[in-house]
């Protein structure tokens, strides 16, 4: 039986190539329409390729940062989910103990396009670097912006631990929250950083999808056979997160539990998944929040479509679940791998899926890895009549695994 | 003053750092924009990239109390002129 208070998620919001309204988003998750286009890598001494890219069509210009300093446009993302997730939770922040405000907030690589763009600026054009680079490019920018615009005066915490980043996040505040350190959490993710040099460093490392000349779309797919790596994206979600006291005593609507919260590191490999790790990711993640592998519904696996990761996380899922249990999918197909932002933005389409019994089909998997031991949803979306409890997946390079439950708001 | 550098200076406020065109006038200091340190150095660099000059901190300390937006583009004019 647990004994500390519930948390709920009251509002949410988000940036991402796969639309700005809530309809757009949708639509693009249950139809598959992957926002990945060909983007070409063009530097002199590197060898010219085109590569898929899921770039938002977020428009930076005309935002004016809470601090009045120029923004890194994942910095600016991060303010437009934030801000509307405080509007979808219609909460007053006026009428909050600002004390008792957190932000809890993950990038991995925060500031890298705005560093990749003044280091270009400094050496090939010979320009002089802003005076405020410094405060743009730092990590923390995000959550201190967030900070600045709620006027939040309890703890604004970024944590980096790569593709693993905002799920972190939002499970540290889920601890804070329990603790009663604090009432109410904005917390989430962003990431922008599909500048030249950075996409370059990706394609170095030889992860990302070959770009499918015909249809980029089809470029990244997990779980297939033929997958090849993942497109890079970009984007932001952000959630409101308040103890259910706080919650009540406000009148808030409720759109999910967010149940919990498991996290640990493999200590194995900088980019070699460990799939007895994720397991126990998992197991903590369900211990925490007193739900056993028969409850969870849907899982949104990490699924980058690397061959090493989707063969891991399929042993992984199948030695928890059993072979074929759970429906599951990886989205990343549709809006990128959007890197530290990744797992708010796949918690925020799992809490979709609990709140429309629609679990999105796992983008581009035709033919799906004989290897591969999952009830992946492929083709079209799956109805359950009665989804419960869903899992989000995070395990990223470092080894940090994290793993987040939501339920069902009622 | 000239006018056409007032007009650009104020695009700039209103367009890059969301100060109220309202209060823009040449007497408003620069204190009262609502600009803190950090945004009314960038403040400056705009408007030295936007004239392509560099302002002298002998001519011109954008931390002086009193200073005005219509005394910024008195010096900018005066270094434009000697150009």
């Amino acid at each position: 039986m647990r004994k500390f208070e519930r948390v709920l998620v009251t509002g949410y919001g988000q940036v991402s190539s796969l639309g700005a309204s809530w309809s757009e988003f949708d639509s693009a998750l249950l139809h598959s329409q992957s926002g990945a286009i060909a983007s070409p890598i063009d530097l002199e001494g590197i060898d010219k390729v085109d590569v898929p890219l899921c770039p938002s069509s977020f428009d930076v210009r005309g935002r004016v940062s809470p601090s009045k300093v120029p923004m890194d446009r994942g910095t600016a993302m991060a303010l437009k989910a934030g801000q509307d997730a405080i509007e979808h939770a219609q909460i007053n922040l006026e009428g909050i103990d600002k004390y008792r405000l957190g932000i809890f907030w993950g990038s991995g690589m925060a500031g890298a396009a705005n560093f990749d763009l003044s280091a270009k600026s400094v050496y090939a054009d010979h320009k002089r670097i802003r005076p405020t680079n410094v405060v743009t490019t730092m990590p923390n920018a995000p959550a201190a912006e967030l900070s600045l615009l709620t006027q939040a005066h309890g703890p604004s915490i970024t944590y980096a631990c790569a593709c693993a980043s905002s799920a972190v996040a939002i499970g540290e505040a889920l601890l804070a929250l329990r603790m009663g350190r604090i009432d109410v959490a904005v917390v989430g993710g962003s990431e922008s950083m599909l500048t030249p040099c950075v996409v370059a460093g990706w394609q170095a490392l030889q992860v990302l999808a070959s770009l499918e000349k015909f249809d980029a779309t089809a470029s990244c797919r997990p779980f297939d056979l033929n997958r090849t790596g993942f497109a890079l994206g970009e984007g932001a979600a952000a959630f409101v997160i308040e103890t259910e006291a706080h919650a009540k005593k406000r009148g808030a609507q409720v759109q999910a539990e967010l149940s919990g919260y498991g996290t640990n590191c493999d200590g194995n490999h900088m980019t070699n998944p460990h799939w007895q790790g994720q397991v126990r990711a998992m197991q903590q993640a369900l211990h925490d929040a007193g739900l056993t592998a028969q409850d969870i519904g849907y899982v949104n696996t990490h699924g980058t479509a690397t061959k090493a990761g989707d063969l891991a996380e399929s042993k992984s899922l199948s030695e928890l679940f059993g072979a074929k249990n759970v429906p599951v999918s990886s989205t990343k197909g549709l809006h990128g791998h959007l890197l530290g932002a990744g797992g708010a933005m796949e918690l925020l389409i799992s809490i979709r899926a609990l709140q429309t019994g629609w679990m999105p089909s796992s983008a581009n998997c035709d033919d799906l890895d004989p290897e591969v031991t999952l009830d992946v949803i492929q083709g079209s979306p799956r109805r359950h009549p009665n989804l419960r409890h869903v899992m989000s997946n995070s395990f990223a390079f470092g080894g940090t695994n994290a793993v987040l439950i939501a339920s069902a708001a009622s | 003053m000239n006018k056409d550098t007032f007009t650009l200076l104020s695009e700039l406020l209103v367009d890059q750092f969301g100060v109220d065109a309202s209060i823009i006038h040449p007497e408003v200091k620069l204190s009262d924009l609502g600009l803190d340190s950090l945004s009314l150095m960038e403040f400056i660099f705009a408007a030295e990239d936007a004239f392509s000059l560099r302002i002298p901190e002998e001519k011109m300390d954008p931390r002086q109390a009193d200073l005005t937006l219509g005394s910024i583009c008195v010096v900018i004019d005066s270094m434009k002129s000697n150009a």
